[in-house]
């Protein structure tokens, strides 16, 4: 076991620990910085990988632009404590039948030396000839979303 | 709020299983998957952002639980 398996088994222990316990918190800012320890932890896991540009995007994207938006949200909203769900009990053991099989398909996965590292130039060249069509697509679908986005959130009585 | 909270929890989770499926060498595909999921996560947010401050602007409550009606209290 070299450095960057404890590395990595730290991040991920860390990540599940802060995700789970996003379930028992009672504040909702609470449940946001614990959820940005999880997706830091998860850039880490990607870092680990030899995933480096996907761990810098993931940084640039959810820690800075999709918990920035959640945190305006909360402090927009909330004024009361949310309640706590009641139906736990069912919800674990639905999390708890999806953990097991994930378990059962990783169990004959051998954890070698992942594929080579991938460098932006790599990237960029395979996005526009390989995944020209997903990425087209990406493109299209936030376009569609911008739009959505201020149709939605826009006062529709003024002109 | 929580909605936001479970929907991005679950993004991560499925992060992290692609993340799990890149352990296959000789595949560039689920690292690139990792980026369109990350791309619709985005949208995701953005849109859900909105509506949950359109919801709060109207109902003056943001806890699902507590909205009832579709039309306009009279």
């Amino acid at each position: 076991m070299n450095v960057v398996a404890i590395i990595t088994y730290i991040l991920a222990i860390v990540a599940a620990i802060s995700a789970v316990a996003i379930l028992f918190v009672k504040e909702v800012f609470h449940a946001a910085m614990l959820l940005i320890i999880c997706v830091l932890c998860v850039a880490g896991i990607f870092a680990t990988f030899n995933a480096e540009f996907l761990a810098v995007v993931q940084l640039i994207v959810y820690a800075g632009g999709v918990l920035v938006l959640i945190i305006f949200g909360i402090m927009l909203t909330v004024r009361e404590r949310e309640e706590t769900s009641n139906n736990r009990i069912l919800s674990s053991v639905i999390g708890l039948l999806f953990f097991s099989v994930m378990v059962y398909s990783l169990e004959g996965i051998q954890t070698g030396n992942t594929s080579t590292d991938l460098s932006p130039e790599i990237i960029g060249t395979l996005l526009m000839t390989q995944y020209a069509i997903p990425f087209e697509l990406s493109g299209l679908l936030l376009l569609i979303s911008l739009i959505g986005a201020i149709m939605v959130s826009t006062n529709k009585t003024q002109p | 709020m929580m909605l936001i909270g479970i929907e991005l929890m679950l993004n991560a989770a499925n992060l992290n299983l692609i993340a799990f499926n890149t352990l296959y060498p000789s595949s560039v595909d689920g690292r690139f998957f990792i980026l369109f999921v990350i791309v619709v996560a985005v949208c995701e947010a953005a849109v859900g952002i909105g509506l949950v401050l359109r919801v709060y602007h109207f109902y003056k409550t943001s806890l699902p639980d507590q909205i009832r009606d579709l039309k306009e209290k009279a």
